[in-house]
């Protein structure tokens, strides 16, 4: 048999007829050259030839792959089996469509963000070098491995992008400028489409100043000009030369629309770890070898007296680029496409379940097949075409579902998903859903195919036959709804524990009233700096002047949004150093505007001059930490200085007040040490300024704000506008994804298995009606039979629950990392699902059990 | 006709050069002095599955006649099949001999 003629077998069937007319022809010719007339030469042909259509037939068949015709045959049996029943049709194509449907996105998304590698050259030769557990290194760490470390075949270091203003021939462009060293764009592999890179005497401090820009941001502002190398545009204010334009399609995993050059200065902010450092590894050398290359450095840079190291330090080490990208949304995504997976082994077990009723109400029609010499592998093929049938709809169905809401899906995401191309639904991702769906067909059909084989002929045939097949499939359906409970309990379990992570993010202390503040993020113009009084009386006046504002302050860094730390220790006791003592600038009236407590002392006042003696405010954390008997009013605080030894010039200052602890950087982790500086006493503080205004409705505020500066400064720029609520908001924006996804599961997945334990108990009573009939007739109370009915269900549920319960107790604690305030043993969570689970396997058999205590015992016995 | 024997006297008759199917089943039926009789019910079927085994290929020609015919001819496979099968034929038939007149051996 081939494939080539099967598929050609009605063009071969022509040729035959050709064949066989040319044959009766020649026949024909040589019959009348024997002297036959022509139609006797004709009728002696054809009898000698015999009837054309039978062997045209035995050919044809010789040429028909048997299988194809089976299949063909089983799928119009099957399609005509489920369009009997359209109502299963459609419960089993909605829920695999749905599981199919979660499964295909989450993969999407899983093979966009971790099976892609990035798109650069060799990316698996790109590292990231840090030290253990932090992924930033300081300007001395990365000079002198970069200088040293014989592993690279060349380093790069990058800080992160800046909000900008481009100004180019008048129009200006707000822009996300990245700081990059030289050698950034030929360590990642990448060739700038024009022009070139920076140069090392472009990177030098004080070197020219020099601009990459993106593809985008050259067809944008500069309208694709490829004359524009060598001209001069405005960063704030100062001139940049371009010298290269990247190729279209560069992509870096933190956005930038332009590069602009890191120089090291060896200023503060260098001194810090906030150096990205990428190095592409050598030829032939490998992790092993690079990680023992960074390693052997380290003495020798120690012996270079490095300064503000910790005790341990332990020198730089490497890890693989693209898993320092992907770090915690790895775990994350898994733990989603795990949960999406329990959705759809939830999904088979209920259509297993499904399934096996249906075989028992087809079982008749099945014995009669058998019994009329159906072979029981034509029968398991049967029945696994009608499931591949089902799943293949239901694939189809998820598919469609996945596509459309992909996007929006995409969009939910809140955590930065590090993909070098669109997340979409391509190839390998259909494939997978293809996969997914036969894979679900071949898993739910096997305990129907298992009992179909076991179908007993004598019995079945009988009218109302009770086999020992419809006892194991009875068995096996238990098997399945308790599977089915178990794994819900994994589902809501985790759901529970991520809804009250949820719970208790909302309820930490923040601090502070985020309710009714507005923010929004100002630089001072060149070469001032706020405790010159820049803008504060003009602006201050004029905000505080609107109607329906009751407060305005500034701060340098906002809660919840960023940090900026320094050394400091309490003067003359260089035992009691914070390495990273949270610095905050402010103007007298933040606390009262924000909303945080005043625990002792005062406050910031006017009075707070640079004239007058140096003061600090110190948070609780602080008070606690360095005064814990309460002596804290009037102790003397040097910031700068760290056991003893001196990194910054600052004056001693004398600590006037404690106020609340406010969260620092994230909802989920513990205040820092923090402490305030008047802004008129802070002179060396040259960054840009929060605002903050307190309001009796952010309703419009906005943009009156925005009006207001503008009237009083048209060139000043205002950043992040927004409302303090919406940061506070975006704190939890991880969390709220986790256990509304996982919580949506968990009711999909509860629904099911109601559905499911009811469907079982339903069959259940109908199957055993006149078992139920006889014992009403001898006597059993309706409260026994629905005790009898109640107690298979809820038995049902309880097994399954022990093992749901065990198995969650297994896997919760890969939740761990998502989880915040509450163990992933959490017993409240645990109970809860229990106490939930029992009454929704009560209420799915309540019905079934009043149906068994509604039976007729005179028409049940009837039936027997 | 025995089993595979049409087959094996297609081969043969196919073994000069190639034929269309009447001329194959008259050169049989000439050939055996009219002994054999080709049934054409099983001819072309046996033509078919000789060409599905590769012994044979067919093409359309021109008959003698002028007419369009399908004419086969062996393959390079079919020509060792011819041998081969030949080979077992005469052991077979030897062998039969053997023991329709085992008093003439």
């Amino acid at each position: 048999m081939s494939w080539r003629r099967y598929f050609r077998r009605k063009q071969w069937d022509r040729e035959r007829a050709l064949e066989l007319e040319a044959y009766l022809e020649a026949e024909t010719a040589d019959n009348a050259a024997r002297g036959m007339t022509p139609v006797e030469a004709r009728r002696a042909a054809m009898k000698k030839l015999g009837n054309p259509t039978q062997i045209r037939e035995e050919i044809y068949r010789m040429n028909s792959l048997n299988f194809i015709e089976t299949l063909w045959k089983d799928l119009g049996y099957a399609l005509r089996v489920l369009r009997k029943s359209p109502g299963f049709a459609l419960v089993a194509i909605c829920s695999l469509g749905l599981g199919i449907g979660a499964n295909t996105a989450i993969f999407s998304v899983v093979r966009a963000v971790l099976l892609r590698s990035l798109p650069y050259p060799a990316p698996e030769r790109l590292v990231l070098v840090g030290r253990e557990g932090a992924d930033a290194v300081t300007m001395f760490e990365y000079q002198f491995w970069k200088e040293h470390a014989a592993v690279f075949a060349g380093a790069a270091g990058w800080r992160g992008v800046s909000d900008v203003t481009l100004t180019y021939r008048g129009s200006v462009h707000p822009i996300a400028a990245g700081l990059a060293t030289a050698d950034f764009f030929r360590t990642l592999g990448v060739a700038p489409a024009l022009g070139r890179e920076f140069t090392s005497e472009e990177t030098r401090p004080g070197g020219p100043r020099a601009i990459v820009l993106t593809d985008a941001l050259w067809r944008s502002a500069f309208g694709g000009d490829p004359e524009v190398l060598g001209r001069a545009v405005a960063i704030d204010g100062a001139s940049y030369n371009i010298v290269g334009v990247l190729p279209r399609g560069f992509w870096f995993p933190e956005a930038a629309d332009a590069f602009v050059p890191l120089r090291f200065s060896g200023s503060m902010g260098d001194r810090g770890m906030n150096t990205v450092m990428i190095a592409r590894l050598a030829g032939g050398v490998s992790l092993r070898q690079a990680n023992a290359g960074c390693a052997a450095l380290t003495a020798e840079f120690l012996s270079t007296k490095p300064e503000g190291l910790p005790a341990k330090y332990r020198g730089l080490r490497v890890t693989p680029y693209q898993d320092t990208l992907v770090g915690d949304v790895r775990v994350t995504l898994l733990l989603l496409l795990g949960a999406a997976g329990l959705l759809l082994l939830i999904a088979c077990s209920n259509l297993a379940g499904l399934l096996l009723a249906r075989l028992a109400a087809r079982q008749r029609e099945i014995a009669l097949r058998l019994a009329l010499g159906s072979g029981r592998g034509r029968l398991v093929r049967q029945i696994l075409t009608e499931n591949l049938v089902l799943t293949l709809a239901g694939g189809v169905a998820g598919v469609v579902l996945a596509r459309w809401v992909l996007a929006s899906f995409v969009a939910m995401i809140p955590f930065h998903l590090p993909a070098s191309a669109p997340i979409v639904l391509d190839a390998p991702v259909l494939a997978f859903a293809l996969g997914a769906a036969i894979a679900t067909g071949v898993v739910f059909s096997l305990a129907p195919i298992l009992s179909a084989a076991r179908v007993d002929l004598q019995t079945a045939l009988k009218a109302g036959g009770r086999s020992t097949a419809a006892a194991s499939r009875q068995r096996a359906r238990n098997v399945l709804v308790t599977a089915e409970v178990a794994l819900s309990v994994t589902l809501l379990v985790s759901a529970g524990l991520l809804m009250q992570s949820l719970y208790r993010l909302h309820q930490e202390p923040l601090g502070f009233q985020p309710r009714g503040v507005i923010t929004f993020l100002t630089q001072p113009p060149r070469g001032q700096k706020p405790a010159d009084g820049w803008m504060f009386e003009a602006l201050f006046e004029r905000l505080r002047g609107l109607p329906g504002v009751r407060g305005v302050a500034a701060i340098n860094q906002l809660p919840l949004v960023g940090h900026g730390n320094m050394p400091a220790q309490v003067a003359g006791q260089p035992e009691k150093s914070i390495g990273g003592m949270e610095i905050r600038v402010v103007t007298p009236g933040y606390f009262e505007t924000m909303g945080i407590a005043l625990r002792r002392g005062r406050r910031f006042t006017e009075r707070d001059t640079a004239a007058a003696p140096p003061v600090i405010l110190v948070n609780e954390t602080v008070a606690r930490k360095w005064w814990p008997s309460g002596d804290v009013l009037g102790g003397r605080v040097e910031v700068g200085r760290f056991r003893g030894k001196q990194y910054f010039d600052d004056p001693v200052r004398q600590v006037v007040g404690v106020v609340a602890d406010t969260k620092t950087e994230e909802l989920k982790v513990p205040p820092s040490p923090t402490v305030y500086l008047a802004v008129p006493q802070a002179e060396w503080y040259d960054q840009a300024m929060n605002w903050v205004v307190r309001v009796d409705s952010t309703a419009g505020m906005g943009a009156r704000i925005r009006q207001a500066i503008a009237e009083v400064d048209p060139r000043q720029r205002v950043d992040r506008l927004r409302a303090m609520e919406e940061i506070v908001a975006s704190n939890t924006r991880d969390s709220r994804f986790d256990a509304w996804l996982f919580g949506f599961f968990a009711a999909l997945a509860l629904v099911l298995t109601v559905v499911g334990v009811y469907g079982l108990l339903a069959f259940s009573v109908a199957r055993r009606a006149s078992e139920i009939g006889t014992r009403i007739a001898l006597g059993a109370s309706r409260a026994s039979v629905v005790g009898l009915v109640l107690k298979q269900g809820i038995g049902l549920v309880a097994a399954g629950l022990l093992l749901g319960l065990a198995g969650a107790l297994a896997v919760t604690r890969s939740l761990a990392s998502l989880l915040f305030g509450v163990r992933p043993t959490d017993p409240l969570s645990f109970s809860a699902v229990a106490v939930l689970l029992l009454g929704a396997g009560a209420a799915a058999s309540y019905f079934p059990a009043r149906r068994a205590a509604n039976v007729d015992p005179v028409v049940a016995l009837r039936e027997e | 006709m025995l089993q595979g024997t049409l087959e094996l006297l297609i081969l043969q008759t196919l073994a000069p050069g190639p034929a269309h199917g009447h001329t194959i089943a008259h050169v049989i039926e000439h050939r055996s002095e009219e002994v054999l009789q080709v049934e054409h019910g099983s001819l072309y079927p046996a033509l078919h599955r000789l060409e599905d085994r590769g012994w044979i290929a067919s093409f359309w020609g021109t008959s003698e006649n002028n007419r369009k015919a399908r004419y086969y001819r062996l393959t390079a496979t079919g020509r060792k099949q011819l041998i081969e099968q030949t080979g077992r034929w005469d052991r077979l038939t030897r062998a039969v001999n053997r023991v329709l007149r085992p008093a003439e051996e």
